[in-house]
């Protein structure tokens, strides 16, 4: 039975699935997720410093090159982005810098596949803050609405560490159905109340890219950060156009500004052919890597 | 009840003010508003000192900074002048108990385990790793099996990210604060704009408020996860959960940005035990210290009172018992630079470097905007409380380092 048919059977039926450890490790399509934390990206003393928007990305946007592919509608790609950590000279130190030195490093991947047409998403994430390895394999059913809120969702989720060596791991299991969202685990069974649209960092990342850009359109949702922390009374705006000076030249883009509860202000920047290039959250930010066909 | 499982989750910066339960109609935090609604809450709860590793370390050795040297973020205990015992090799070695240790240290002794098995290393951004903590906390607490009673503590980073956006290159959107000037609060009422400490207009200050109130949101949900974990836990009623931040913050309130100051905004933390066998209930008769955290873990397992602490276990008042409380009590800021002496309504504030003193009633002015160290009706509580200053002071253990500190205010 595919994993799809096996969580419409059980969520379908309305039974609280709870399942097991993760038993093995993530899929091996998460090898395809690579990223060099000791890399950095600077901002030369030349260099242009981005808008507010994603000026957190200073350093990698001054070496950057959009991608080629396409993101159609219809699906059928996969696209990877790079999760980039802030930091400044003189490393956040109270002293007085002669000039703008601001850079980047790598914190991790995630990818976000859209096999088909459906709202049918997999997230793959591989991310590393500290010594410890977080993996994230999800499999994620979405409503054909404007901002692609969650229906149901599979999730494995892995963090091993060498020294400690420990691993924690942990399947869960949501569905949001008659006004709350219901998370089973193995060991128990979490129910969160919902008044609007929930929806996911990684499947906004998708959707927004056709939402209106016109002054004064905004959207109220609510967020399921890393299908973990519930972001409540999130509202999502079309902000400005503007101009990004990558390393591959002018980029025209469009932002969108979402605000809102448990959240610093996240920017998604949208290019002309629709791809999200960047998204800035306080510290943390995404830049989009590469684009494959989806498998 | 056994020697109970001890459950300490801290924060860090997390002004009291700054929760809803506490009355703040600018943040949401329904975990911690459930925390401190399930517990006994102290609301006269301050900080050792206010920044993070004089604070943590006096949660971990009892000791008050002028008796450890650790005055100031970015020191550590000297051995060789400093006699200091470890609380989770106190409590392993004299209670039996199993001790671990996950997230944030800053503790100022070397080596980092001191008693407890590290379960899970930290991120200094509580944006990047948090997440990942409190899901390896409620893995813990869902699956921990042991023969031993165990002691977990676990230091969210979170609102602590609000400390970068006043440094130089600042990750924080500031320029975009007229985009959101809807969304931002007020000014708190002792509101100074101090361009020393941030070239930034009002609305831009007022971005910086609001930014600390989401940090404030994004931490709840991870203390809501590691909390509903301790619900479910199958030793609960034999588990003890503690809540509290090493110190708070200041966004503009007399001038100051982030923590270290001898007012309130920095100095005044949360602080909540559930404790099986006591009511929920708010406590703002006694005064608390970060001191007596140590002495406090050390009477709930059942071990020794921790040598050379001066604080004292808040065990009986969390059950209700009728003991002998202080009836004032003495903190500092970094590097000692204040003495803060506080007894019933009033607070005293002396700044070592040309004596100049404050004197404030917190009960008629909680924003400590009314110096009354000149009103002569007034006169008789400062003397009290410069003679308790200067008691306090004069009877003190002071450590080498420490000393050096004050010589340079004199």
């Amino acid at each position: 039975m595919k994993r799809r048919e096996f969580i419409a059977k059980n969520l379908g039926a309305g039974l609280a699935v709870s399942t097991g450890a993760i038993c093995g490790g993530l899929p091996a399509s998460a090898a395809d997720l690579n990223y060099d934390s000791k890399k950095k990206w600077s901002l030369s003393v030349q260099g242009t410093v981005p808008p507010d928007e994603v000026r957190l990305l200073a350093g990698y946007i001054g070496a950057y090159h959009v991608p080629d592919g396409a993101m159609p509608k219809s699906g059928g790609w996969k696209v990877v982005y790079d999760m980039l950590k802030f930091d400044a000279q003189p490393s956040y130190k109270k002293k007085k810098a002669a000039a703008p030195v601001m850079y980047n490093s790598s914190l991790g991947q995630v990818a976000v596949s859209r096999p088909g047409r459906d709202p049918e998403y997999h997230i793959q994430m591989v991310y590393s803050p500290t010594a410890a390895v977080e993996e994230v394999d999800v499999q994620l059913y979405c409503n054909t609405d404007d901002v692609a809120s969650i229906r149901n969702y599979e999730m494995t989720w892995r963090c091993s560490s060498r020294d400690p060596d420990i691993t924690y791991s942990r399947k869960e299991i949501g569905r949001v159905g008659s006004g709350e969202l219901m998370v089973s685990a193995q060991a128990y069974t979490d129910r969160f109340r919902i008044q609007k649209s929930l929806t996911s960092l990684w499947t906004l990342m998708d959707a927004v890219r056709f939402l209106p850009t016109q002054a004064g359109w905004k959207k109220n949702f609510d967020m399921y950060m890393d299908l973990s922390c519930m972001r409540r009374n999130q509202i999502l705006q079309y902000s400005k156009e503007s101009v990004i000076q990558t390393a591959g030249g002018e980029v025209p883009v469009s932002f969108y500004r979402q605000i809102g509860e448990g959240i610093e202000p996240i920017h998604y920047t949208v290019d002309a052919q629709k791809r999200v290039l960047f998204v800035t959250q306080g510290q943390l930010g995404w830049a989009l890597n590469r684009i494959e066909v989806a498998s | 009840m056994n020697k109970p499982n001890i459950i300490f989750i801290h924060v860090d910066q997390l002004k009291q003010s700054a929760i809803g339960a506490q009355g703040c109609d600018r943040v949401q935090t329904p975990w911690i508003d459930q925390i401190m609604n399930a517990g006994v809450r102290f609301e006269q709860s301050y900080a050792a000192c206010p920044v993070c590793i004089p604070a943590r370390t006096a949660w971990y050795t009892g000791l008050e900074p002028e008796q450890s040297g650790i005055t100031e973020n970015g020191r550590w205990i000297n051995r060789d002048q400093v006699d200091v015992t470890e609380l989770g090799t106190w409590l392993k070695d004299r209670a039996g108990y199993d001790c671990f240790y996950m997230g944030k240290w800053h503790i100022a002794i070397r080596p980092q385990e001191c008693g407890f098995k590290q379960l899970h290393a930290s991120h200094h951004v509580g944006e990047y790793g948090d997440t990942a903590l409190s899901r390896a906390a409620e893995d813990f607490l869902l699956n921990h099996t042991g023969e031993k009673p165990f002691f977990l503590s676990v230091g969210l980073l979170n609102p602590h990210d609000i400390c970068y956006w006043s440094w130089p290159y600042s990750p924080g959107k500031i320029g975009l604060a007229n985009e959101i000037s809807a969304e931002l609060p007020s000014l708190p009422p002792n509101f100074i704009a101090d361009s020393e400490k941030a070239d930034w207009n009002e609305l831009e200050w007022r971005f910086y408020a609001h930014a600390y109130f989401r940090f404030i949101e994004m931490v709840d949900q991870e203390i809501g996860r590691i909390y509903r974990a301790f619900q479910r836990s199958p030793q609960k009623d034999n588990t003890v959960f503690i809540f509290s931040s090493d110190h708070g913050q200041a966004s503009g309130e007399h001038g100051f940005l982030t923590k270290g100051t001898p007012y309130e905004h920095s100095l005044r933390v949360p602080l909540v035990f559930i404790d099986p066998q006591a009511a929920p209930r708010r406590d703002s008769d006694h005064l608390i210290s970060g001191l007596d955290l140590a002495p406090t873990l050390c009477d709930y397992a059942g071990a020794p009172a921790l040598p050379g602490s001066n604080g004292k276990s808040m065990k009986p008042l969390v059950q209700g018992q009728k003991t002998e409380w202080r009836g004032w009590m003495a903190t500092t800021s970094p590097l000692l630079r204040h003495r803060i002496i506080l007894k019933g309504d009033y607070k005293l504030i002396y700044t070592r470097k040309g004596g100049r003193v404050e004197l404030f009633n917190l009960a008629d002015d909680p924003y400590e905007m009314n110096d009354l160290s000149r009103n002569p009706e007034s006169k008789a509580v400062l003397d009290e409380l410069l003679a308790l200053r200067e008691e306090y002071d004069v009877g003190r253990n002071i450590s080498p380092v420490a000393q050096a500190d004050l010589d340079r205010w004199k």
